[in-house]
Formats: C-alpha cells, sequence, structure tokens
C-alpha cells in the first residue's frame, strides 16, 4: 500500500459541485477507472480519499489536492491517464506523486480575483478604496463562528489574515491577486474580502470570478 | 455553455449543481449537426427527475440516433425560480444551456397526478403558450408519456400528443415523424394528422366529448386520423429493447444513485388497487444473461456500488437465483451491493436474503397492503399472515431487526375493524421478533408501518369505486395510531388533502385542465411536496370553474357510464375489470398468471405471447 497525491483542476461548469460532492464523485472516479485502490476494513468498505483543503462553491482552481491509497504498482503516470479519462467536464487530474507535505502545515492560499463592474468609474473608485483599506491597520467583518456549541457572529480583523496583495483596474475590470490565510485554523474567503470591501465603498460588482491558484505551507513552500 | 446571465444567477441559489449540465456521460452534440432536438422534461426537482429510470432509456433512444439530441430539464427550486423571473432567464436545457423553448419536441413524463401543475409552471417559465390551440407553429411540439397517461384527459388542453405504452420505440418513431415533417414544412395539423394513425400516440385533440345533463360524459368521437381507440404501444422483446450503456452520473447526491437494471416488464399479480400491475401487462422478462450484461457495463462505466433489480415484483422474476448466483462473484468482489426492492413475503426464501446480506445490508421491507385476510382477499393480495411471520422470521434470525411494513388505508369494502388489523399485524412482528431463541441479541425491534390513503385509479378494477372521504380517512388514520399500543411500531400516514387531489386528478376528465390553470396561477406548484401544497388554492380553483372535485373522487361510477379514458386501450379488457371488481365485492382471489390465465386480454397487444404462460 503506498499513498499517492492528485493535483487536479476545478473549472468550468465544475466549479459548482459542492466539496462533499467532489469527493463523492472521486470515489466514483477511482472505480471507474478501476485503480487498485486500498479498502478501508470494517462494516462499509470504501477506498481511502483524503482532499488537502475544501475549495468553497463557485470558486475555480488549480491546486485541488487529493490523496489516496493504493495496493500493486500502478505507475502515477497510469493512474493519471486512466482517471482523466473518465472525469467530468472541468475536473482534470494536472500531476501525480508521492505527497511531500503535510496537510495540516497549510497556512495560505493564492488567488487570483477578477471583479467586473457595471461602470468603468465604480471599478476605479473600487481599485483605490480596496488599496486604501487593505493597507490600513483594520478592515472588520463577520463571519460565522462558533461560541462552545452556539453559533454565533464573530467580528474578525480581515487585515490579520491578508499576507500579499496586487490590486490593478483595466476598464470596468478590477484584478485583484492576493495571498490570504488558508488552512485549519485562519481561513479567508476572498469572496468575503471582496464583499467586505464593497460594503465600505457602497457598490457591488456584476460578476465576479476567483481562482485559487497555489496553496502555501507555513514555511512558505508551495504545497505539493 | 451556459450564458452570463445563468452563471450569475446560479451563485446566488441552492445547489446550483442541479442546473448546470455538464455531469460524467451526459451527451453534448453540435446543434448544427442534428435534425431534431428534443427537450425532455421532468417535471419535478433535478434529484428526483435523475432518480427515474425511464428518462435515462430514452435518452438513449434518442441520443442513440446521429439526428437528433436529447436534453435534459428539471423544474427549477423555488429560489431559481424567483431570480429566473426577476432576471428574465427563460427555462434552458442542462446539456447546451440553449433556451427550451426553441427545441423542435419538448417531452413531459406524467410520473404523478401531482406533477400536473408542475408542468404548466415549467411551459410558463420556458416561455412556451400553455395550450396547445396558442401554439399555431409545427415546433415546438409538446409531448407527453408516462403512467399519467393513461387518463391524460385533464392535461389534454395543453398538451399536444399523449405517448401511450412503452416509449422506446414510439420516441423513435416520434423523432422520425417529426423530422420529416419539419424538411417537408408540413403544418401543425399534417404532422398531428400523421402521428395520430400510429399505434402508441393519442392526439386529443381529435376526440369531441360530450356531457350529460348530470356531468357524466354521453360520447366520444374520434376525427380526423385518430382512430376509435388508441391503443398503447409496447416493447415485445426485453432482451432487445434499447437499454443505456451509460448512466448520466449526477455531480451532486440525488435520491436513488445507483445502477438500475429493470429485469421485467408488468406483473403476474393482478393486485386489484395496483395500477402499474394493468397499465403495464403483459408480462415481459429479460433473460438474466442480458441483465448481468447491462449490469456489468452499467458499474464500469458509471462506478456506482450499489445494483438494484428493479420490477413491480422482483421475487417474482423467474431468472432471480441464477441470476443473484452469478453476478455475486464480480459483485462481491467490486464490492458492489446488491438492492432487491418490491419483494413478496410469500416466496422470500432464506437463500435470497443470505444474498442480501454479502456486502452492505439494505432495510427490507414488504408490503401486506391490509390488515386483515379478508381485505387482503379483497384487493387480491393474495399472501397471508403466515407468509408475514415466517418472513419476518427469516429475517430477525438473519440479524435485521427493522422492518418496514407498507399498507393502505380506505381500500374498497375496509371496515374499522380492518384498520384495527393493521395495528395488530405489525404487534404480532414485535412479539414474533421476542418469541425468537436466535433472535439478534442486545437490540430491540422496530417495526415502521406506512399507511398512505388507497386512490382509485383508471385501468384498474377499482376504477368505478368511490374514494374515501377525507374526513373517512382521518376517523380510519386515527383509529390505526389509537390501535397501536407499543412504541416498538412507528406509524406514517399521508395527509389526507393530497390523497383526495390526487383521486380528482387521477380520474379527471378534460374540463379539469381549466382547474390546473386556474390552481396554477394561483402559485400552485410542486404539489406532490407537502411542505408546498396548496389546498386551499385548488379548492378556490374548482369553485372559480364551478366544478366540484368530490363529483371526481367520491362517486361510485357504473359499469356501462362511459369513463373518461375509455378512448384508450390499454390491452386489459374492460369486462375482465368489472370481473375483478365483482369478485373484489365477495373477497373471492383470483389466482396470479403462471397458476392460471385469468384472461385479461393484455397478450394482443404482443401477438397473443404472455411470459407468464411460456415462463411458468
Amino acid at each position: 500500500m503506498r499513498s499517492v497525491r492528485l493535483n487536479f483542476s476545478k473549472t468550468g461548469r465544475a466549479i459548482y459541485i459542492s466539496h462533499l460532492d467532489v469527493n463523492r464523485m472521486m470515489t466514483r472516479a477511482v472505480r471507474r477507472a478501476q485503480l487498485p485502490m486500498w479498502y478501508t476494513e470494517g462494516f462499509n468498505p470504501h477506498p481511502y480519499i483524503a482532499f488537502a483543503l475544501p475549495l468553497s462553491l463557485g470558486q475555480s482552481s488549480d491546486c485541488e489536492y487529493m490523496d489516496i491509497r493504493i495496493e500493486g504498482d500502478m505507475t502515477d503516470e497510469e493512474i493519471r491517464q486512466r482517471l482523466n479519462a473518465t472525469l467530468p467536464e472541468g475536473i482534470s487530474i494536472l500531476s501525480v506523486g508521492a505527497p511531500v507535505h503535510d496537510a495540516k502545515d497549510i497556512s495560505a492560499a493564492q488567488y487570483f480575483v477578477k471583479i467586473i463592474f457595471e461602470t468603468d468609474a465604480e471599478a476605479s473608485l473600487f481599485c483605490e478604496k480596496a488599496d486604501e483599506l487593505m493597507k490600513g491597520a483594520e478592515l472588520i467583518a463577520e463571519k460565522p463562528g462558533k461560541k462552545g456549541h452556539r453559533k454565533i457572529m464573530k467580528q474578525v480583523n480581515l487585515i490579520d489574515f491578508i499576507f500579499e496583495r496586487k490590486i490593478t483596474c483595466t476598464g470596468n475590470v478590477v484584478n485583484l491577486q492576493c495571498s490570504l490565510a488558508a488552512g485549519n485554523t485562519n481561513n479567508l474567503n476572498p469572496t468575503l474580502l471582496v464583499e467586505t470591501i464593497e460594503n465600505c465603498v457602497g457598490i457591488h460588482h456584476k460578476q465576479l470570478y476567483v481562482v485559487r491558484k497555489k496553496l502555501i505551507t507555513k514555511n512558505n513552500e508551495i504545497f505539493r | 455553455m451556459l450564458s452570463e446571465k445563468i452563471q450569475k444567477i446560479l451563485l446566488e441559489v441552492q445547489k446550483p449543481g442541479r442546473y448546470v449540465g455538464g455531469e460524467l456521460n451526459s451527451v453534448v452534440k453540435d446543434k448544427d449537426s442534428v435534425a431534431v432536438r428534443y427537450a425532455f422534461c421532468f417535471p419535478d426537482t433535478y434529484e428526483i427527475g435523475m432518480s427515474h429510470l425511464g428518462m435515462k432509456i430514452l435518452y438513449s433512444v434518442v441520443n442513440n440516433r446521429d439526428d437528433a439530441w436529447c436534453e435534459r430539464v428539471f423544474a427549477p427550486d423555488n429560489d431559481m425560480e424567483e431570480k429566473m423571473r426577476e432576471q428574465n432567464v427563460p427555462l434552458w436545457a442542462l446539456e447546451s444551456g440553449d433556451d427550451v423553448k426553441d427545441f423542435d419536441l419538448i417531452g413531459f413524463t406524467l410520473q404523478y397526478e401531482l406533477s400536473f401543475s408542475n408542468v404548466l409552471n415549467m411551459l410558463d417559465l420556458a416561455g412556451v403558450p400553455l395550450y396547445s390551440k396558442d401554439r399555431p407553429d409545427m415546433t415546438p411540439i409538446v409531448v407527453a408519456g408516462g403512467p399519467c397517461a393513461c387518463n391524460a384527459e385533464p392535461m389534454s388542453d395543453f398538451i399536444d400528443v399523449f405517448m401511450l405504452g412503452d416509449g422506446e420505440e414510439t420516441t423513435d418513431l416520434l423523432i422520425s415523424l417529426v423530422k420529416k415533417h419539419k424538411e417537408a414544412g408540413s403544418s401543425k395539423l399534417d404532422f398531428l394528422r400523421d402521428v395520430a394513425q400510429h399505434k402508441g400516440f393519442y392526439v386529443p385533440a381529435f376526440y369531441d366529448v360530450e356531457y350529460n345533463a348530470d356531468g357524466t360524459i354521453s360520447s366520444v368521437t374520434a376525427k380526423e386520423t385518430a382512430p376509435e381507440k388508441a391503443e398503447k404501444a409496447i416493447v415485445s422483446d426485453m432482451d432487445k429493447a434499447v437499454y443505456p450503456e451509460k448512466f448520466i452520473v449526477p455531480s451532486i447526491e440525488v435520491v436513488h444513485d445507483r445502477v438500475t437494471a429493470e429485469i421485467f416488464r408488468g406483473c403476474i399479480r393482478g393486485c386489484r388497487f395496483c395500477q402499474a400491475g394493468f397499465l403495464y401487462r403483459p408480462i415481459r422478462e429479460k433473460s438474466p444473461e442480458v441483465v448481468e450484461e447491462q449490469c456489468k457495463k452499467l458499474c464500469e462505466t458509471s462506478g456506482y456500488d450499489e445494483i438494484s433489480l428493479c420490477s413491480l415484483s422482483t421475487s417474482d422474476y423467474t431468472g432471480l437465483q441464477p441470476l443473484l448466483n452469478s453476478m455475486l462473484d464480480w459483485t462481491t468482489k467490486d464490492k458492489i451491493n446488491i438492492a432487491l426492492p418490491s419483494l413478496r413475503v410469500d416466496n422470500f426464501s432464506d437463500e435470497l436474503m443470505e444474498k442480501l446480506a454479502v456486502v452492505r445490508r439494505s432495510s427490507l421491507t414488504f408490503a401486506p397492503e391490509a390488515g386483515t385476510q379478508r381485505l387482503r382477499d379483497a384487493i387480491n393480495k393474495n399472501v397471508t399472515e403466515e407468509d408475514v411471520m415466517s418472513t419476518v422470521d427469516k429475517a430477525f434470525a438473519g440479524g435485521w431487526t427493522a422492518v418496514k411494513l407498507y399498507f393502505m388505508i380506505g381500500l374498497p369494502t375496509e371496515t374499522l375493524d380492518d384498520v384495527a388489523g393493521i395495528a395488530q399485524l405489525g404487534q404480532k412482528v414485535v412479539d414474533e421478533f421476542y418469541r425468537l431463541p436466535d433472535r439478534p441479541k442486545g437490540k430491540g425491534v422496530q417495526v415502521s408501518i406506512s399507511a398512505s390513503s388507497f386512490v382509485p385509479k383508471p385501468f384498474t378494477p377499482f376504477q368505478w369505486e368511490p374514494q374515501d372521504t377525507q374526513e373517512m380517512l382521518a376517523e380510519k388514520q386515527e383509529h390505526l395510531m389509537a390501535s397501536v399500543t407499543t412504541k416498538k411500531i412507528k406509524i406514517s400516514t399521508h395527509t389526507t388533502q393530497t390523497s383526495f387531489m390526487e383521486g380528482v386528478l387521477a380520474r379527471g376528465d378534460r374540463r379539469l385542465s381549466k382547474v390546473i390553470e386556474l390552481a396554477w396561477r394561483k402559485g400552485c406548484k410542486f404539489d406532490s411536496w407537502d411542505d408546498q401544497f396548496r389546498y386551499d388554492k385548488w379548492m378556490e380553483a374548482f369553485e372559480e370553474a364551478g366544478i366540484d372535485p368530490v363529483f371526481y373522487a367520491n362517486r361510485r361510477r357504473d359499469y356501462d357510464e362511459i369513463l373518461p379514458w375509455d378512448h384508450l386501450d390499454y390491452g386489459v379488457s374492460k369486462t375482465f375489470l368489472i370481473n375483478e371488481n365483482k369478485k373484489a365485492h365477495e373477497s373471492v382471489t383470483t389466482p396470479h398468471c403462471r397458476i392460471k390465465c385469468a384472461g385479461c386480454g393484455a397478450n394482443k397487444l404482443n401477438g397473443g405471447k404472455c411470459d407468464a404462460l411460456s415462463k411458468a
């Protein structure tokens, strides 16, 4: 039995598939691909599949990671080809290899965010204000959280979770490249960041596209 | 591809995966290279529609052709509908994202009466006029099939063509006819004249219906090219019928997410309440070799880990033992579970039970249908209390601690004693568990009783019977609850209002089209969802249309009354149904078709052949 890490992308129509459903889909995909999966033992045997970091519904990604356990000696390339032959539109295996990092060590994610506004003026206003707000010391947002077992709304300072940012504007389109906190403990969704800024400025986008480009570990290495 | 408008609203609704298509094995073609585009519409949500086997079969039938493209359409949920209406986004088909109104054929499957309002809502969301008469052009043609097409009269003002019986061959023929008439530049009337001449098609506009002063039908007259009686179509050889090699694998969770293999069509039993048991006659079996091959292929192409062997009465399949023996070799190895729905208590063997528990244990459900032997005889269920007991014995000994029992209340001739009999039978099952020395240790027993309300349906021996009024059903439900004395029995019942509406629509005539439209305009949709059903709105609609729903639901019909579906021929003769009705009132049973042919007449559809006799 050996562990194999698969890097896959999620684009197009597949971005509307939730994390839980991606999990179920992959369970079926490995069966269709007839990979020599290692099965858990017990009353309900199932193949071992684990994901590095869930992706929000509606976002694209080039850096999705899934670990599986296989028995026998199928090559990484064959695993890639077999799976790609049987995946639905928008899901594609980019590379296969032995896991290097531990998913627990993920601390940030890099995003490309494209925000389209109704008018050029709105876009440049957003761009200017966003730059200002992200340079500041405080950008407060409400996030659902828990106090014991109770669900409450928590106030959080988003500035603590923004590590890198670059914002540009052309016409009615704003491009935001950023590195935000990601992982088990702290996590900032770029959609929340954009909407918090919009609430401060008092405007709202027409379309929003988010692509997750890379996962970064606490030692500042690219997760793989 | 999905338009920007659609993309924008997708992130504002629950479960957007329902609206985007792109699932594995869905079929995308070049729209310019096909002659006919078919929008197959299921008038309920994606999760329900994607569980439906008929759609998978017909999707393959159409898409196997190079000149046609079948796409899927489902009823959008309320949040999505709101966004669509707000942003002026018309209903689209999942594969191409194109507007449904631009398709050549829009086909609905009518699986249950309470989905009728959704058909109207979907036509409206698509921007297609509701009434057939308001669609003068050759395309789009609106067709409908499925079990409710057997009495489609309430929907007859909206639908151009109904498809009766098995759809495999008629759908293929329909595509060819549409192609021919599109190319010839025919008018809609030319097309309808052609289609009405073929077996399996029913053009309601070609029949004039007259009424008596008391509201009953005085005459139905065929005109144009329509036959006096429109006959249903059947597939005569199930081994040769089109069956998908691939199922679309939904990317989100749906109700039945598994391989479904149809093992036979029709039923030998003749339970008098059961519409499917008569509608799908004569019985035609698929051979075990073909079933197994299809299952294997489907598992490979889908990656599913469960196979459901599907039919109206799975344990009646003559090839069940050899099929299971052969399949278990590979299903066990591949960790695939086999589910057998629709088992009977009178032929559930130890062997069968062992095979069910090989990979993962599924739940056990049996349907005694009625609480006393007298009533079970009246409905011709042909099972005894001993059958039920010996079956639960086996199940408990085999480690099961929960069983589900299905019953109906409101059956013809039923008394309160029969209702109490349901609780008593449940109690006997509980007692049986504690009497068994080899019962599962350290566990209690759970008996779940589902008591639905009986709705008389067309083409059954009970088609003349009055449905119990809501008051009677409510009284019986209360009596049932009061008759249960242990917490080990859980009872669930249906709301009487939905059963009443189902009863009205099931045996309605074409005057109800107006009522359905009015109800829909008042906001009725998703009527089969208890939380969305608006009884008050339906009653307002009847009031405004000046129609009394009780006339349809709670009235006893005479044998010589012209019924709204009498000009449709589903094979089973009226004389046979009358005899069965009389026997029901005498509590006399009719043996199943393998013991003795009851002479229902359905074999005429298959050149006199019936598998019940050849495989007795």
